[in-house]
């Protein structure tokens, strides 16, 4: 490959960008307006403007970015993940125009993107799926049956969805109907596709996924699993390898039920095959992520293997040269998700300027980061800011050196959700690998009971009070003395809105 | 100089004398030798009472956030000797000035003036960053403005409703 453009932004596009230039293959960014200065513009070798702010007219245009990688006269697009990653008509568009698509077939995105089709495929294959519809319903009625056919609690979910949208718990028969109107709702507005099916609910399963890496000459292999149980609103926000919950012999059984997975949808490229486990040990296939995924860096610290850089070769057309035996997991690695995020507010996004930021280094921390001080963080993407990876020997020692890094990490001028991943982190069942999807309604819940420590408030109040002395202190002297933080914060004032 | 903070609705008074690079800080009943140091890029080291303290400081709407030592938080500002360092008005709180939770842009509103409002009803929907947040009246009483529609952008200093408290 000649040259890249990366379809993305932030901290994907910071990482995929790395990876080509690791290669020696220069990069092209694709930006919005609001994105003019963002760090992956930065990084990159071209940039090109493909419009304004709100992603649909951006990030998500097609034919905008198919005119952008035209420009620089890239041959491959990354698509990173989100926006047009699992977006076949723009792998198919790819596909029309000669450009690679780094990614599976147009074909394969088809298939794993539609539900109710890939668990057709699963059945066919004697994948396990979760005990619910097989095709799309031809009515409400249809429904119903099903749901009292497998008993109750069932879960009602849009057949196009992603992310929990338009997801409806059902626990008795009364209330199905409305919760079969309420997911059609959402889900027509969410994905313009009101179909949705009825499964059957698994109650406090954990989150288990295997990386996958398949090549165009039908060599997959598997990368093992990462548990990502800990999910809020169903967004995982820490991810680790290997699973407390997989031991070897679960381990190899479903491994080799991702690969079956993989070659049943004729998947080519990286890829992750989702599963839920039952408490009793029991597995099922929930779909395929056909993309690189947030949470990849796991895998990578674990296995050694630079997964967008074997995306690259995949789509260069090359074999993979490793097999399965040649594959181990090594250590233990954990991910924490940093999100412009308020925790103390409902995890309501929050946007402006990163006043400071420091971030953690040392050995065994990996940090894929979106975002640099003085940059503005824009309203109107996915609040992803930064990943925070860590690995060592084992697991109590990478729980140790994530409550490290996250100590050692300081983001100002914007909420965060660092200090929760470090209470989820620091916690006992965290410790204990008690890491079920209903992990932060159990354990999170009563947070902030006892606040922070009286040291620590005394510290932070000396270091209010020092500063604000100093600032007094450099208006009364009428001449710049040292540079205190107000130098670099700009014109600012409090009680008034920064400019 | 003597400032007043509040962090997580405990008032704190905090009296600070001497001359940098010392200071003595007086926090209620405890005093705080300190030998502190700023350093470009705005972080604070300080040695209290022999033990070593790294802060960071930032300015944020109604007074600080600070960082120190991996824990970060937020200081309000009020003050007994600088006026001009005075608290923000923000905030909905109990009055009916109904300002945006965080930058972003009206999806729709959902009142009109002269309509009735009780607590807790919706008023707009502002989204920023994919997720639609319904903004609530905090009070009973009437809409007297509406100063935002559909597709406009707000800040968080611009009150978008003014809702008159019910007698």
């Amino acid at each position: 490959m000649k040259k890249i453009l990366i379809a993305n932004r932030g901290e994907i596009a910071v990482r995929v960008a790395r990876a080509c230039r690791d290669m020696g293959i220069p990069v092209a960014a694709v930006y919005s307006d609001a994105d003019r200065v963002s760090l992956h513009v930065l990084e990159a070798d071209e940039a090109v403007r493909i419009g304004p702010a709100p992603a649909l007219e951006s990030y998500l245009d097609i034919e905008a970015v198919i005119a952008a990688a035209r420009k620089v006269g890239a041959d491959a697009i990354h698509p990173g993940y989100g926006f047009l990653a699992e977006n076949w008509q723009f792998a198919k568009r790819c596909e029309d125009e000669g450009l690679k698509f780094i990614g599976p077939s147009s074909k394969a995105l088809h298939l794993v993107g539609d539900k109710i089709r890939s668990r057709e495929t699963m059945l066919a294959e004697d994948v396990p799926i979760i005990p619910g519809m097989l095709g799309a319903p031809d009515s409400d009625d249809e429904c119903l049956e099903k749901a009292n056919e497998i008993g109750y609690p069932v879960l009602v979910k849009a057949s196009a969805g992603g992310g929990g949208k338009g997801m409806q718990v059902v626990r008795s028969e009364g209330d199905l109907m409305n919760a079969i109107e309420t997911s059609r709702r959402v889900a027509k507005s969410a994905f313009g596709d009101d179909t949705v099916y009825v499964e059957k609910l698994i109650e406090r399963p954990r989150h288990i996924e295997f990386q996958i890496l398949a090549d165009e000459h039908g060599n997959v292999v598997h990368l093992f699993e990462r548990e990502c149980s800990i999910q809020r609103r169903h967004q995982k926000i820490v991810e680790e390898s290997p699973s407390t919950a997989v031991d070897s012999d679960l381990r190899a059984r479903m491994g080799e039920t991702a690969v079956k997975v993989a070659r049943a949808v004729g998947y080519a490229n990286a890829g992750t095959v989702e599963f839920l486990l039952d408490e009793d040990g029991s597995f099922y296939f929930l779909e395929v992520n056909a993309r690189i995924q947030v949470e990849h860096p796991v895998t990578e610290f674990v296995t050694g293997i630079d997964l967008v850089r074997e995306q690259i070769l995949i789509a260069s057309g090359e074999k993979l040269d490793i097999t399965q035996d040649d594959l181990m997991q090594r250590g233990h690695a954990i991910e924490c998700r940093i999100y412009a995020e308020d925790p103390a507010n409902g995890f309501l996004p929050s946007s402006g300027k990163i006043l400071s930021l420091l971030e953690p280094a040392g050995p065994g921390v990996r940090h894929d980061c979106g975002i640099y001080e003085g940059w503005e963080v824009p309203v109107h993407y996915d609040p992803i800011l930064s990943k925070l990876i860590v690995h060592a020997a084992d697991r109590e020692a990478a729980r140790l050196r994530m409550l490290r890094a996250l100590s050692e990490f300081a983001i100002l001028g914007i909420a965060t959700t660092i200090d929760y991943l470090r209470e989820i982190i620091a916690s006992d069942a965290f410790a204990a690998g008690e890491t079920q999807t209903d992990f932060i309604e159990k354990h999170m819940a009563n947070r902030h009971a006892d606040g922070p420590d009286d040291d620590v408030v005394h510290a932070a109040l000396i270091a209010g009070a020092l500063s604000l002395s100093a600032e007094v202190g450099r208006r009364v002297a009428g001449r710049r003395r040292e540079l205190s933080p107000w130098d670099t914060l700009g014109g600012w004032s409090i009680g008034r809105e920064t400019s | 100089m003597e400032y007043e903070f509040s962090v997580a609705g405990e008032k704190y008074a905090v009296r600070v004398e001497g001359k940098p690079p010392h200071a003595r800080v007086v926090i209620g009943e405890r005093k705080y030798e300190v030998d502190w140091s700023q350093v470009p890029g705005g972080v604070i080291s300080m040695i209290v009472d022999g033990e070593s303290r790294t802060a960071r400081v930032a300015a944020r709407d109604g007074g600080l956030v600070v960082w120190v030592d991996g824990h970060r938080l937020d200081l309000d500002v009020g003050t007994a000797e600088d006026e001009s360092v005075g608290r923000a008005g923000g905030g909905a709180g109990g009055s009916g000035i109904i300002k945006a939770p965080m930058p972003g842009s009206v999806v729709k509103v959902l009142v009109s003036e002269g309509e009735e409002v009780s607590a807790g009803q919706s008023l707009v929907i502002v989204e920023a960053m994919k997720m639609e947040n319904e903004v609530r009246s905090p009070l009973d009483g009437v809409v007297k403005a509406v100063n935002v529609s559909a597709g406009d952008s707000v800040g968080t200093s611009e009150t978008m409703v003014e809702v008159e408290p019910a007698e």
